[in-house]
């Protein structure tokens, strides 16, 4: 379990990190989770606006206590970019 | 009275969002909102921002379901709020909001404060503070005067790059200092527009601290200056304004003693040993007291519902040198083993307030439970397992939240604990005559001026009981009225020899058609059935004749509670005439009769000057 792992808590974190990557942005786009993989992206998730994009941004930093630099943020086009980038914080999903 | 199992799921709902309040959370909460109570009542609000605003769209839909409400929100185009405000085409004016907030950052309001502020001279600053402000205030006031709807407007944030540095304090014309004097202008110039309020943007932002709140990476981005933690905090304080708007607040807190005024057992630990004092623990609670304190100076009634030998909590609550809280403070006390239930409904009807004007406030689940259960209008507070968490718990309900601060509040403890004299007395004496005398009433009856307006508005807003027609003119409508040669609008003070009861009668005299009619006729119900009500018709009734008038008709229209002023008209040998939708209409022949001034009142010198007599 990483450090920030650790300081997230609630029923949340109980569950696999994956679930919770997924789950997050899911809650955000208004979608089944089910319906999201890797290659989910702005161009393939209608939701998937500008607008969401900051509040995917917002929802990663908060479920997984980290914090994303604007270019990380202009990265992140696709889950596939965001496990990626959140690696780079020490964040395995 | 809200369905159990809706309110359940909310609360489940909001104590998920509670443990773990993260963007994540409240998009996933609004979402079930959507499908889920439908027991929150509508409200329709417009955001308008000079900046990107729509995050706050999860976090203000589900604060407001905290409070009782379903957002129905309306974001205006961006840094487009002057447009949206002044165009009666506009979509905030399409949208008929209840509420309207503004937001604006320093930076698009007032760049030249922000950009190069030691370039400019004193008076520049001085001249772009007015500018700014004047700019807000006259927009806001435009669209005040078309719509009902009440404006809240944030201040502003002062820069985290003070351009001084670490001395930035001791300099006198600082940015700092121009932010603050801009705030307090706006606060100034607003008090002035009816329905105008500010929302303080610094409080909140000192409150989360100004690192946190801030974003720099979404404000560069997309102008979304707000961090998830400043969404939350902004939202919730949205929440609390559209409570107090919406929502009468409530007027008493009922609190329960042992492990809540004080830590541990009255009956067990004895009055030496409980936990109330200048150390920890006993400092917590001692803290607690003090916050409650401060509700009641402004205008709360405090009372006590609690399960103890009355005996032992007496000598606690008058004799324990470290009760901040003493026995003249309470409204009402209801110390004894019966169930708590019914102790409220006793002090609720000692102190003449409905059950849905008080909050209850106790560490037992069981006794919160059964308190929900039986009195769901009661708003029952479980106190924290942490008696440092006791003050946030009841405070961030919002329940005594209100948008105006009138000198009756402040005395308002003092009124009822008089009230309890009153009743005393009336035990002792023969007759309600004799009792009516014994009080030695003196009734004042005068115009509404500037000093009675705030008063008079919150009586024309809240008074259920002896209200002959219930119209809750805003102060913008009551402000017309005071403007209109046709209509008078006249207040009642009274007081008597237990003291001052501060303004307690309202009424409003139209004398537009062919008889003088009477618009509006209200007492608070600590006054009813004491004749001031017949003193105020006697009144009206000079009036009308001073203005030539034959005849006087009213209007009672008949609500859930107005039962005391039913027979107010045939009480006055009023003949009634009517019967339609709105209640019965009631006349009387004034040419050559009037009403009697009652007996057990006098009029004040200012009174018979004004036209009685």
């Amino acid at each position: 379990m990483t450090m920030q792992q650790t300081v997230t808590g609630g029923a949340a974190a109980g569950r696999a990190p994956a679930q919770r990557l997924y789950r997050a942005i899911a809650a955000v786009l208004d979608v089944d989770p089910a319906q999201l993989n890797d290659d989910s992206s702005p161009e393939n998730v209608a939701s998937w606006d500008s607008l969401n994009h900051l509040n995917i941004v917002m929802a990663l930093e908060g479920e997984f206590g980290v914090a994303v630099s604007a270019d990380d943020a202009l990265d992140m086009g696709s889950i596939a970019k965001i496990r990626a980038i959140l690696a780079t914080h020490g964040v395995e999903v | 009275m809200m369905d159990r199992e809706q309110t359940g799921m909310l609360e489940q709902l909001l104590a998920e969002v509670d443990a773990r309040p993260t963007m994540a959370s409240y998009h996933e909460a609004a979402r079930r909102l959507d499908s889920g109570p439908d027991m929150l009542k509508p409200v329709r609000i417009a955001l308008l921002a000079s900046f990107t605003i729509e995050p706050v769209v999860p976090f203000l839909r589900v604060e407001a379901a905290r409070h009782g409400f379903r957002g129905d929100i309306y974001i205006g185009p961006y840094n487009s709020i002057d447009q949206e405000l002044l165009w009666s085409d506009s979509g905030c004016a399409r949208h008929m909001p209840d509420v309207v907030f503004i937001s604006y950052t320093l930076a698009d309001a007032c760049p030249r404060l922000c950009d190069d502020f030691l370039s400019l001279p004193c008076a520049t600053v001085d001249r772009i503070v007015e500018e700014v402000v004047g700019r807000i205030v006259s927009a806001v006031a435009a669209f005040r005067a078309r719509s009902t709807a009440p404006v809240v407007v944030t201040n502003f944030v002062a820069s985290r790059s003070a351009p001084h540095g670490v001395y930035e304090p001791m300099v006198e014309r600082s940015q700092t200092d121009a932010i603050q004097r801009l705030n307090a202008r706006l606060a100034r110039r607003l008090k002035s527009i009816d329905g105008a309020y500010v929302l303080d943007f610094h409080a909140i932002a000192s409150d989360v601290g100004r690192r946190h709140w801030f974003d720099a990476k979404l404000w560069h981005l997309a102008r979304a200056p707000l961090s998830a933690a400043g969404l939350a905090a902004v939202a919730k304080r949205q929440a609390i304004f559209l409570r107090a708007l919406l929502t009468p607040p409530r007027k008493c807190l009922v609190l329960d003693l042992d492990n809540t005024l004080w830590g541990g057992v009255l009956g067990e630990a004895g009055p030496g040993g409980i936990k109330l004092g200048a150390t920890y623990p006993g400092s917590v609670y001692r803290e607690f007291q003090g916050v409650i304190r401060q509700l009641q100076r402004r205008g709360v009634l405090l009372a006590i519902n609690s399960k103890n030998n009355q005996s032992e909590a007496d000598e606690v609550l008058a004799g324990h040198p470290d009760m901040v809280l003493r026995p003249e403070d309470f409204a009402a006390v209801r110390i004894n083993w019966d169930p708590k239930p019914e102790n409220m409904i006793a002090i609720a009807q000692e102190l003449n307030i409905g059950l849905d004007a008080m909050v209850f406030f106790d560490d037992s689940p069981a006794e919160c439970s059964l308190m929900r259960e039986a009195l769901p209008d009661v708003l029952t507070v479980q106190a924290p397992a942490d008696p440092m968490e006791f003050s946030a718990a009841l405070l961030d309900t919002g329940a005594f939240e209100r948008l105006s601060q009138t000198a009756e509040d402040a005395h308002r403890g003092r009124m009822y604990r008089e009230q309890a004299g009153r009743r005393a007395a009336a035990l002792g004496a023969g007759s309600i005559d004799e009792f009516l005398r014994g009080l030695q009433m003196v009734a004042d009856i005068q115009p509404v001026d500037d000093f009675a307006f705030t008063r008079v508005v919150d009586l024309i807003q809240k008074t259920n009981q002896f209200n002959l027609t219930t119209r809750r003119y805003s102060a913008a409508e009551l402000r017309a009225i005071l403007e209109d040669v046709g209509r008078e609008a006249f207040y009642l003070r009274l007081t008597d020899r237990f003291g001052d009861n501060g303004i307690v009668g309202v009424a409003v005299l139209d004398y537009r058609g062919a008889v003088a009619a009477i618009d509006t006729l209200l007492l608070s119900c600590r006054v009813i059935g004491r004749s001031a009500e017949t003193a105020l018709l006697a009144f009206l009734v000079k009036r009308a004749q001073a203005r030539g008038k034959e005849r006087i008709e009213g209007l009672f229209t008949p609500t859930a509670k107005n039962a005391p002023a039913r027979d107010f008209f045939s009480r006055h040998g009023f003949e009634r005439i009517s019967e339609d939708a709105s209640g019965t209409r009631w006349r009387l022949a004034i040419a050559n009769a009037t009403i009697e001034w009652p007996s057990s009142i006098a009029a004040a010198a200012e009174t018979l000057a004004n036209g009685h007599r």
